[in-house]
C-alpha cells in the first residue's frame, strides 16, 4: 500500500471519529436542552484537539515505519488523485453549505446554521480522503 | 485565447457581478433597518440562480458564437486531457479556498454571535471559491499546466 493511502486511511478513520465525537456532544446536549444546542466553543476547541493530537500521533508513527516514503514529494500519478479528490471533495462541501444557507433563509436557525456549515466541512473533508483511498484502489 | 478560457473569465466577471448586486442590496436593507438584514430567501435564490444559470449560459453562448465563426462548425467545448487537468487542480484549489472561508465565518461566528454574519460570510465564502476557480482555470491555460 502506497503512503499517501496509508496517510489517507489514518486521516479519513481520524476526521470520521472526531466527527462523530462532536456530533455525539452536540445531539446529547440538544436531548438535553429540549431544542438545537447553541455552538459552544468548547466543542469545537475539544474536536480541534482531538483531531490535531490523532493525526500528529498517527502521521508520526506512518513516517517512523516509512521514513523514505514520507520524505518523498508527490508524483505525478499522486497529485491527479490529489487534484481529482479534491475536486469531487468541494462537491461533497459545497452542496450541503448551501442546504445549510438555504435551510437558514427559511427558517431562522442560527444555531442549526453553525452546527450544518461545521457538519458540510467535515463532510468536505472526510471525502476528500475517502477519494483518494477510492482512486488508490482502483489504480489511476 | 480558446473558449474555455473565455468562457471562464466571463462566467467569473458574472459571479463577481452578481455578488456585488447581492452585497448591495443587503446594504441597502442594513441601511433602512440600521442593523444587519437578515437574509432572504427571494433573493438568495435570485443571485444563486444567477451564478449558476448564467455561467451554463455564457458557455453556451461563447461555443454557439465561436463555432458560427469557425469554418466547418467544428466542436471546440470538448475537453481533452490538458484541460481536464487544469480544471481538477482549479477545482482542487478552489475548495480550499471554501474551507478558509467557512472556517473564517465559524470564527467569526463566535465574535460577533450573529447567525446574519454567518450567512452573509459562507455565502461570499462559496462565491469567492467559484471565482478562485474561475480566475485559476484562466491562469492554468496561461501557464500551459
Amino acid at each position: 500500500m502506497p503512503f499517501r493511502e496509508k496517510t489517507a486511511w489514518a486521516m479519513a478513520l481520524i476526521l470520521i471519529g472526531g466527527g462523530a465525537f462532536y456530533l455525539n456532544m452536540v445531539i446529547a446536549t440538544s436531548r438535553a436542552l429540549g431544542q438545537t444546542a447553541p455552538p459552544l466553543i468548547g466543542f469545537v476547541i475539544a474536536y480541534i484537539v482531538v483531531i490535531v493530537i490523532a493525526s500528529v500521533v498517527l502521521m508520526s508513527a506512518l513516517a517512523v515505519t516509512s521514513p523514505r516514503e514520507a520524505e518523498a514529494p508527490a508524483d505525478e500519478r499522486e497529485r491527479i488523485i490529489a487534484d481529482r479528490a479534491g475536486n469531487w471533495a468541494g462537491y461533497v462541501m459545497v452542496v450541503p453549505a448551501l442546504g445549510a444557507l438555504w435551510h437558514f433563509a427559511v427558517n431562522q436557525d442560527g444555531d442549526m446554521l453553525f452546527h450544518l456549515v461545521f457538519l458540510s466541512l467535515m463532510l468536505g473533508q472526510i471525502a476528500e480522503y475517502i477519494f483518494q483511498i477510492v482512486l488508490y484502489r482502483q489504480g489511476v | 485565447m480558446n473558449f474555455w478560457e473565455k468562457g471562464f473569465l466571463t462566467t467569473g466577471i458574472v459571479i463577481v457581478l452578481t455578488a456585488s448586486a447581492y452585497a448591495g442590496h443587503v446594504w441597502l436593507q442594513s441601511q433602512h433597518a440600521g442593523l444587519l438584514a437578515a437574509p432572504q430567501l427571494g433573493p438568495f435564490l435570485i443571485a444563486l440562480g444567477i451564478c449558476i444559470g448564467v455561467s451554463f449560459l455564457a458557455l453556451g453562448l461563447i461555443a454557439f458564437f465561436d463555432r458560427a465563426r469557425r469554418e466547418g462548425g467544428q466542436r471546440i467545448d470538448m475537453i481533452d486531457e490538458r484541460e481536464m487537468l487544469v480544471s481538477l487542480h482549479a477545482v482542487a484549489g478552489s475548495g480550499h479556498v471554501q474551507s478558509f472561508g467557512i472556517y473564517v465565518s465559524l470564527i467569526a461566528f463566535f465574535i460577533h454571535r450573529d447567525a446574519n454574519v454567518l450567512f452573509y460570510t459562507v455565502f461570499a465564502a462559496t462565491l469567492a471559491a467559484d471565482v478562485t476557480r474561475c480566475a485559476l482555470q484562466v491562469i492554468n491555460y496561461k501557464r500551459s499546466l
